[in-house]
C-alpha cells in the first residue's frame, strides 16, 4: 500500500507536483500516467525518499521510506534515470545492494537468472544495452522480494520480447498480492497492463479510477455511421450540436451522440443507414481529453508541457 | 508467495546492524571498481620511486633517517591516494549511483558515516603499508648512510596516517558538497597545493598568513618536519577546523539536499 498525502514539490516558482493525494492498493496494477514532464518521476522520487517534498508526505506500508532500515525487503524500485555504477559489473552492483540490506548472496544469482542476465552478469554495466540495463534495474527492484514495487517507465528501451516480459512480470507481481505502481507516458502501454489509473498533468491529479471508468468518463463516444446521404444526416443531427467528421464513401464519424439517438434521428429524416458502429475509445484519446482539460486549471504555474 | 509472507515488514533493526551493512556495501563498492586499484597502483609506484630517488641521491656520509624519506615521498603521492576517495564519492554523482545508494540505505546519516569511514580508513591503511615499503627501499639505496631508529617508525607512520586521514576527510566533505569530479579535484588541488604555494610566495604578509592556515600547509608541516614554523597546536587546530567545516558542508549536502 502506498499513500500519497498532499504531496507538493516546488522548485522556486515552478510547481512540479501540486497537492497530490492518492492511494495505491495491493493486488492490482496501478498505472501512473501523464505526459513527459507531468511530475511522475518527481512524485516517485519523493515516495522513495530521494527528493524532499515541499509539503505533504508519502507513506509506504504506513512508514516514510526514509525511515526504513532495510528498504529493499519491502519496496523495490526501478528509476527512470540511470542509477547504477557503469564501471561495476551487474553482479557486483547487485552484491552491493544485497550487502546493504542483509540479503543473502545466493539471492543475487537467483534474481540475475530471473531477469535473464545470467550470461552477462560479470560484464561491466557500461557495455550493456539500454534493454539490459533495464533488466538489471528490475533485478535490483526484485532482489529483496518486496511487497511494494514501483517501476518508472519500465518498458523504455526494451525490444518486443522485453516489453512482453515486463507486462507479464507486472501482472504476475500484482496477482501475487503485491502493490504495483507503474508509470508511463505511453497510453497504449497502460491499456495493456493497468487495472487502475492515476492520471496526472502538470503536477495535478486528473483522474484516479479503474481504467474502464477513465475510458468511459474521459469523453463522448465516437460513432461510425454509414449512409448514402451524409448531408441529410448532418442536418438531422444538428440539434445535438455533435461533432461530425466526413470520411470517404458516405461514412461519417459522429462524436457526442449515442447510437440510439443517431438511429432515431435517421428514422425521423427517413434516412437509410448501412452502418452504425460505436468506435471503442482508446486510452490515448481518453488521455488527450483529460489532459486538455487540465490546461484550464488556474492554479498551475508550470509551463505547458508537450502533450504531443 | 503467500500474502502472509508479503505482510512481513521487518522492524526494529538495530542501527548498529544498519551501519554494519552500510559499511559492508561501501567496502564492496570500493573494491569492485578498477579506478580504486589504478589510483592505488599509481600512489605506490610514485612513493617507491621517490623513496628510491631520495636514497640514491643522498650525498655525503650524513646519516639519513629512512622513515623521513617515506614521509617526504607522501607529499606528492598523497594526491593519488586521495583520488581513491575522491572518485568513490564523486563518481556516484556523474553515474547516478548515488540514487541507488540512497534507495538502498535511505537513512542518510548512516550513509554519511559509512562513506567517511570506509574509503578514508582504506587509503590511510594503504598509505601506511606503502610507507613501510618506501622506507625499506630508501634503506636499500642508502646502505651505510641509513639511519634506522626503530622507535621512529611509529611516529612516522602516525604522521602519515594523520596526513592522509585529514586529506581523505576533507576530500569526502568537498566531494559530497560539490558533487562533481572535476570540481572536487580543482578544489583539492587549490587548497592542498596551489594556494598554499602561491600565497606563500607573494611575500605579502597578509597573504602568507592566510597560506599558513590552508590545509596544504598543515599536511606539509605534518610530513616534512624541518619545515615546521607553526606550533603543533596550530597545525592541529587548522586540521580540525577544516575537517569540521568540510564535513558539515558535505553532510548537509548529502542529508538535506535532494539526491540529484
Amino acid at each position: 500500500m502506498i499513500e500519497v498525502l498532499g504531496l507538493t514539490k516546488r522548485y522556486g516558482d515552478m510547481v512540479a507536483v501540486n497537492n497530490l493525494t492518492f492511494e495505491v492498493r495491493p493486488g492490482v496494477v496501478t498505472g501512473f500516467l501523464g505526459p513527459n514532464g507531468a511530475g511522475k518521476s518527481t512524485t516517485m522520487r519523493m515516495i522513495l525518499g530521494l527528493d524532499h517534498p515541499t509539503a505533504g508526505q508519502a507513506l509506504v506500508d504506513g512508514r516514510r521510506y526514509r525511515t526504513l532500515d532495510q528498504p529493499l525487503r519491502s519496496v523495490g524500485a526501478l528509476l527512470e534515470s540511470e542509477a547504477l555504477h557503469p564501471a561495476r559489473s551487474a553482479r557486483d552492483n547487485l552484491r552491493v545492494a544485497a550487502r546493504s540490506n542483509g540479503i543473502p548472496m545466493s539471492r543475487v544469482d537467483g534474481v540475475i537468472e530471473e531477469v535473464g542476465l545470467a550470461g552477462v552478469a560479470k560484464r561491466r554495466v557500461k557495455s550493456y544495452s539500454l534493454g539490459m540495463r533495464q533488466r538489471l534495474g528490475i533485478a535490483t527492484a526484485l532482489l529483496g522480494d518486496p511487497a511494494v514495487v514501483l517501476f518508472d517507465e519500465p518498458v523504455n528501451g526494451l525490444d518486443v520480447d522485453g516489453v512482453r516480459w515486463v507486462r507479464h512480470l507486472v501482472r504476475d507481481l500484482a496477482a501475487a498480492g503485491r502493490t504495483v505502481l507503474v508509470s508511463s507516458h505511453l497510453m497504449s502501454e497502460m491499456q495493456q497492463t493497468a487495472d487502475h489509473l492515476i492520471v496526472i498533468g502538470r503536477g495535478e491529479l486528473i483522474a484516479d479510477a479503474p481504467i474502464q471508468d477513465v475510458l468511459a468518463r474521459a469523453g463522448a463516444r465516437t460513432v461510425r455511421v454509414g449512409t448514402a446521404d451524409p448531408d441529410l444526416l448532418q442536418r438531422s443531427l444538428a440539434r445535438f450540436r455533435a461533432k461530425v467528421e466526413r470520411l470517404e464513401d458516405g461514412v461519417v464519424l459522429v462524436t457526442g451522440v449515442s447510437t440510439a439517438d443517431i438511429g432515431a434521428a435517421a428514422r425521423e429524416a427517413n434516412l437509410t443507414l448501412h452502418e452504425l458502429t460505436e468506435v471503442p475509445e482508446s486510452l490515448e484519446q481518453a488521455f488527450l481529453h483529460l489532459t486538455s482539460a487540465s490546461v484550464e486549471y488556474p492554479a498551475s504555474a508550470a509551463e505547458p508541457e508537450g502533450t504531443r | 508467495m503467500s500474502s502472509a509472507a508479503l505482510a512481513v515488514v521487518a522492524k526494529g533493526i538495530p542501527t548498529a546492524t544498519v551501519f554494519r551493512r552500510a559499511v559492508a556495501a561501501e567496502w564492496t563498492r570500493l573494491v569492485t571498481v578498477r579506478s580504486t586499484w589504478w589510483s592505488l597502483l599509481a600512489a605506490t609506484v610514485l612513493m617507491l620511486l621517490i623513496g628510491a630517488a631520495a636514497g640514491a641521491g643522498h650525498e655525503g656520509g650524513d646519516p639519513a633517517p629512512i622513515w623521513q624519506a617515506a614521509q617526504i615521498a607522501l607529499v606528492p603521492s598523497q594526491f593519488a591516494f586521495l583520488l581513491v576517495v575522491l572518485l568513490a564519492v564523486t563518481s556516484e554523482y556523474s553515474s547516478g549511483g548515488i540514487r541507488s545508494t540512497i534507495l538502498w540505505v535511505p537513512r542518510r546519516g548512516v550513509v554519511f558515516a559509512a562513506r567517511l569511514l570506509v574509503p578514508v580508513a582504506f587509503i590511510a591503511a594503504c598509505a601506511v603499508i606503502v610507507a613501510v615499503a618506501t622506507g625499506l627501499v630508501a634503506w636499500g639505496f642508502l646502505g651505510q648512510a641509513a639511519e634506522v631508529v626503530p622507535g621512529d617508525i611509529a611516529v612516522s607512520l602516525g604522521r602519515i596516517a594523520v596526513a592522509i586521514g585529514f586529506g581523505g576527510l576533507l576530500t569526502v566533505g568537498l566531494g559530497l558538497l560539490l558533487r562533481s569530479t572535476p570540481g572536487t579535484l580543482t578544489a583539492i588541488f587549490l587548497l592542498m597545493l596551489a594556494l598554499p604555494i602561491a600565497l606563500g610566495n607573494t611575500g605579502v604578509s597578509g597573504l602568507t598568513t592566510v597560506s599558513d592556515y590552508l590545509p596544504g600547509r598543515a599536511v606539509v608541516s605534518t610530513l616534512v618536519v624541518d619545515e615546521v614554523e607553526l606550533p603543533a597546536s596550530t597545525i592541529a587546530t587548522v586540521m580540525i577546523a577544516w575537517t569540521a567545516a568540510s564535513l558539515f558542508a558535505g553532510g548537509w549536502s548529502l542529508i538535506r539536499r535532494d539526491t540529484t
